[in-house]
């Protein structure tokens, strides 16, 4: 015992303007403690100033003495209160001599530790008197303080939604049901606490209480007959004849257990029900006969802490999501691998699902250096990912072991797709029909984190993202670098994780993996962006992350009067562009050079921006010759950087008067398309009323 | 659920008043009575401002905020800091980037004093003129969109001003007599009333002099805050004397529930002039006016009388007067009337709270701060030489 703390202890506790006749420091041996008594003036409400107590029998002035263990001072001292100290409140415990009344919250330790120090603990424990004084501690704001548990027998496993929705279902105010416990070490848990080998079969009764009942009674429960009465005093007037009903039924049964269900005021602390459970088992007393056990009145009672079963709205409450149980529509997983996993884990213990979990792949050792489960062996990664999804959520998590091009869609609501393979980008791409598209890869070794959202109505599509990325790039020298640098020479754009070759370290993608989840909570809470997203997330090495969200605009696609192979779409924005031009040159015809990225399995064009006429273009009512000054320099440019993939399409020019292509236009477009070796070719009008295909 | 609390600040040098009640209504209603938010800390120990602020609610915009803002007087003592700490003017001039945001008045409470321009027989100090001004704005905008305006620009006028100028504002006045239950326009009559006591009426043989003086035309009400069965009576005097009290008590004494209490305010900060209408210094045997002391002693069971004032200690100050003092003693006991500057100790004085029970007003105890800032504070207050 250090007598330095103590004696600074007892300074605090002189110094403190509520408390008066500090003792002297006395010690105890065995458990090694030092004590200090003293009284602390209380506020009492005005009514009974005069008597100096309570009605509940709280005094004006409290006799309370601190007993400091060795561990003082990481360890709080004991605060007891006189023995006839009123135990009606809910942070009293109900069975020893002494009373100890629980004044914080939290840990008092804990508090001890604040800058406070003793002063944290003594204004604490005048404040708890003072609220005792006016009857306050039951602070119905807060919610309803549970029945203090100061001697957990053990532990009780179910899902108090399940129990409510028995009693409202049967209609009636006791159910029983056969449950498993075992005793571990004279710990008594029960169902999936136990261990299958060790577990045997009781019953559980449970009952309800009629009222609601307002009353804070203490828990003095150490025997069957307590139990009786306590039920009794909370309108349970019938639990004996249910215990011995049960009882007689099953006389070879070792426990008992009985739940007792209470109607509260208010909310349980921490909860959204107002029905406070508490748990107990009986110790079936010794036969009297061979073969036969009683349940007797003075059998053995111990009270068990109730553990919430593990479900998706357990792991939404604790995530503080607004997650939507209960979905039928799935969430499709392409790709279980490093980012995939993190991202599938992710939902999974806010409570989502139900999972489709999509991938061909095998678990390889190589695979522990960045993938989220742990304890794998050569098995599918889509089979192993959606056990640990069940595992950790209870929720449905569906493994397809074969290729997303062959997986059936029909029942999903959204598909993220972490898979970073061309192939299946090129599959998402050209399906029609597909729910919405989220896309997410890892780039420049993992220094960059992309994130393609497609919009609710699928305007917006993972081309028109991919599109608008590319075009992008050029203003923007990071992406440019994440997205071409590297791999200028190699057709492939992403890096999956599981290539050995990646060395990136699982800190950086597990970065990367938790704001994209943050991103897909928020819109499976939400919803899909009304105008598709990118996300890019960079990396700054110097431990922050720099994230950016781009808007992108819709892309409408544009008719052609001939059949054409190639779809093209145009951005609404390059739209408003060609108009503003064409009503500024008006009378006279304008045009220009198409710029943006074709998409060859999706068959499709998508026209991002447009170049201005070249200096040497001639403009002329009904005539537009688009020039070459300057334009082959600016073409390759443009290519360069962007390693071909914004590309010179084919030509706009506007018809400010309206009216479809003329001859000279379809001339010019076989021209074209002949120089071009028929390459993916556009040539566009623009008329003040719409915009078509030559 | 928390009750209601009353809380009382400690004053500076000059003496002062500040009130704070908050409700536990659904609205957690806030009304603060005058302001005295001084540079200095009281006793170089309590920085009011930050008290208060500590106690005030805040927007969602992070602004602070009271419901009603009621000023009972024009003196510079019940007005200090105002311009400083308060936001004056349209909402939409609200500087969200100040260093220490202002503090937004929902509803601005006044007699209909603030009409009066300053001079030299009645003088009003630059406080006092912001607070005019300010009253002024909002009283013209229900005047000009003839509605009862929102937040930030909602005024409220007790008593009917003699040259006519409350005619028409029928709306957002109240007479003397009146009881009112809304604060911040909302109706929390199952919380809260106020009965407005005065300013009473000029009195025959009173002289215009005595009856336009600032002390004689505070706003005086009992305001009543239930809490389940128990009505908690706060009778706030603010610097009205003896005059108003015999007269009061000859209006009320066959119903002296209108200035019973549970908590008083001792008038101007306990001074000898709210209980007589001799001077302690210059009369040989300044006499007590029984009629006043009675309006003043309709204690109920425990009640508590709070004067807000510098230490009482010295024998010829008033205010705080020993004598006055010795008055409310009489009416409720030692332990029951508390100094604000004494409390808990007049070497560090705290914010005197109460919280307001369902059997009556419960007074809080102070926590004691953490020793290590309190020192740290001390160490600021003096150089220290370093050789």
């Amino acid at each position: 015992m250090d007598n330095f703390w103590v004696e600074k202890a007892q300074k605090y506790i002189q110094d403190h303007n509520a408390f008066k006749g500090v003792s002297i420091i006395s010690y105890s041996e065995t458990p090694e403690n030092a004590i200090i008594s003293a009284t602390v003036s209380i506020g009492l409400p005005s009514k009974f100033i005069k008597e100096g107590i309570t009605d509940i029998g709280v005094k004006s002035i409290e006799e309370v003495r601190f007993v400091f263990p060795d561990q003082f001072p990481l360890k709080a001292p004991k605060i007891l209160l006189r023995n006839d100290f009123p135990r009606c409140f809910p942070h009293i415990n109900p069975l020893k001599f002494d009373v100890n009344p629980c004044i914080c919250d939290g840990d008092l330790s804990e508090l001890l530790q604040q800058s406070e120090w003793m002063n944290g603990i003594l204004n604490q424990l005048v404040d708890w008197l003072e609220k005792a004084a006016s009857n306050e501690l039951l602070n119905y704001d807060q919610g309803w303080e549970p029945m203090r548990n100061d001697h957990c027998s053990g532990f009780m496993l179910y899902d108090l939604n399940e129990v409510i929705t028995a009693y409202n279902s049967k209609n009636s105010l006791c159910l029983t049901k056969e449950i498993y416990f075992e005793e571990r070490k004279g710990i008594i848990v029960t169902d999936a606490l136990c261990d299958s080998k060790k577990k045997k079969t009781a019953h559980a009764v449970y009952c309800m209480s009629p009222f609601i009942i307002k009353t804070y009674i203490p828990n003095s429960i150490t025997t069957l007959s307590n139990l009786y009465r306590y039920a009794s005093s909370i309108e349970i007037s019938d639990l004996k004849e249910h215990v011995e009903e049960i009882d007689l039924e099953h006389l070879n049964e070792d426990k008992l257990f009985v739940v007792l269900s209470v109607k509260r005021p208010v909310k349980l602390i921490g909860s959204d029900c107002n029905i406070e459970f508490l748990n107990f088992v009986i110790h079936k007393s010794k036969p009297r006969k061979k073969n036969k056990k009683r349940v007797l009145p003075d059998c053995k009672a111990g009270m068990l802490s109730h553990i919430e079963e593990l479900s998706p709205a357990l792991l939404k409450r604790l995530s503080g999501t607004e997650t939507k149980l209960n979905e039928t529509q799935k969430i499709a997983l392409v790709g279980c691998g490093s980012l995939g996993s993190k991202i599938g884990m992710n939902l999974a213990r806010n409570g989502n699902g139900p999972f489709l979990c999509i991938d061909d792949d095998i678990f390889m050792p190589h695979n522990n250096a960045r993938h989220a489960l742990t304890l794998t062996w050569a098995q599918n990664k889509a089979e192993l990912l959606s056990l640990s999804m069940f595992n950790t959520s209870k929720v449905l998590a569906e493994a397809v072991k074969g290729s997303a091009f062959s997986a059936d869609f029909s029942n999903s609501r959204l598909i993220i797709d972490t898979t970073a393979s061309l192939a299946v980008k090129h599959f998402l791409m050209d399906q029609q029909n597909l729910p919405p598209i989220i896309s997410g890869g890892l780039f420049g070794q993992g220094r960059c984190g992309i994130l393609f959202i497609e919009n609710n109505l699928k305007t917006s599509r993972l081309t028109d993202l991919w599109a608008y990325l590319y075009h992008y790039s050029l203003e923007k020298n990071y992406i440019h670098d994440v997205l071409f640098t590297s791999q200028r020479n190699q057709a492939q754009i992403g890096q999956s994780c599981s290539s050995q070759t990646l060395i990136v370290d699982d800190a950086r993608i597990s970065l990367m993996a938790a704001i994209m989840s943050l991103k897909i909570q928020q819109i499976v809470e939400k919803g899909l962006p009304k105008n598709g997203e990118i996300m890019l997330s960079k990396y700054d090495d110097n431990y922050s992350l720099i994230t950016e969200i781009l808007s992108v605009p819709d892309s409408v696609p544009v008719p052609s009067p001939k059949k054409r192979d190639w779809q093209v779409f145009l951005f609404e924005t390059v739209i408003e562009q060609m108009k503003e031009s064409m009503s500024k040159k008006s009378p006279n015809e304008t045009g220009g050079v198409l710029l943006g990225t074709v998409f060859l399995h999706a068959k499709s064009v998508v026209v991002t921006a447009i170049l201005p006429a070249p200096p040497d273009s001639i403009e002329k009512p009904y005539l537009f010759v688009l020039g070459t000054e300057g334009l082959e320099e600016q073409i390759k440019s443009i290519e360069k950087k962007t390693n071909g993939k914004v590309t010179y399409l084919g030509t706009w020019h506007s018809h400010p008067h309206g009216g479809n292509a003329s001859d000279t236009d379809d001339n010019t477009y076989n021209k074209l398309l002949f120089v071009r070796n028929y390459e993916p070719t556009v040539c566009l009008i623009v008329t003040p009323q719409d915009v078509l295909q030559v | 659920m928390a009750n209601s609390t009353i809380t009382f600040f400690p004053v500076g040098e000059k003496n002062g008043g500040m009130i704070l009640i908050k409700l536990n209504d659904s609205f957690n209603t806030t009304i603060m009575i005058d302001c005295s938010i001084g540079d200095e800390s009281i006793g170089d120990h309590c920085d009011v401002n930050e008290e208060l602020r500590y106690r005030l609610p805040t927007e969602s915009n992070k602004r602070p905020y009271v419901d009603a803002f009621i000023l009972t007087h024009r003196h510079e003592d019940h007005l200090k800091g105002f311009q400083k700490h308060f936001h004056l003017g349209p909402l939409a001039d609200y500087k969200d980037d100040d260093d220490e945001l202002k503090i937004v008045i929902k509803e601005l409470w006044s007699s209909h004093n603030f009409w009066k321009p300053s001079s030299i027989n009645y003088k009003l100090c630059d406080n006092a003129k912001e607070f005019n001004k300010e009253m002024k704005r909002r009283v013209k905008l229900f005047e000009d969109k003839k509605e009862i305006q929102g937040v930030g620009d909602r005024a409220i006028i007790i008593g009917r001003d003699p040259d006519g100028r409350t005619n028409n504002l029928e709306n957002i006045n109240y007479n003397i007599g009146d009881t009112f239950t809304k604060i911040n326009n909302l109706n929390i009559s199952s919380k809260f009333s106020g009965y407005i006591l005065s300013p009473i009426e000029q009195q025959e043989d009173e002289e215009d002099e005595c009856f336009t003086d600032m002390n004689r035309q505070s706003v005086v009400f009992q305001l009543t805050v239930k809490q389940g069965k128990y009505e908690n009576k706060l009778f706030m005097a603010a610097d009205a004397e003896c005059l108003v009290w015999e007269t009061l008590w000859n209006k009320h004494k066959n119903n002296d529930k209108k200035l019973e209490y549970d908590i008083l305010l001792a008038p101007h900060h306990c001074s000898w002039h709210s209980l007589s209408y001799d001077s302690q210094t210059n009369d040989d045997d300044p006499q007590l006016c029984e009629n006043a002391k009675k309006a003043l002693s309709q204690s109920k069971e425990g009640a508590f009388i709070v004067s807000q004032s510098k230490v009482i200690k010295d024998a010829d100050q008033d205010p705080p007067s020993e004598a006055a003092k010795d008055e409310y003693v009489d009416v409720v006991g030692e332990d029951q009337f508390i100094c604000t500057n004494e409390h808990p100790d007049e070497n560090k004085p705290e914010p005197l709270e109460f919280n307001l029970t369902g059997d009556g007003p419960q007074k809080k105890g102070v926590k004691e701060k953490s020793k290590l800032s309190v020192a740290a504070l001390s160490s600021t207050k003096e150089a220290y030489p370093h050789g």
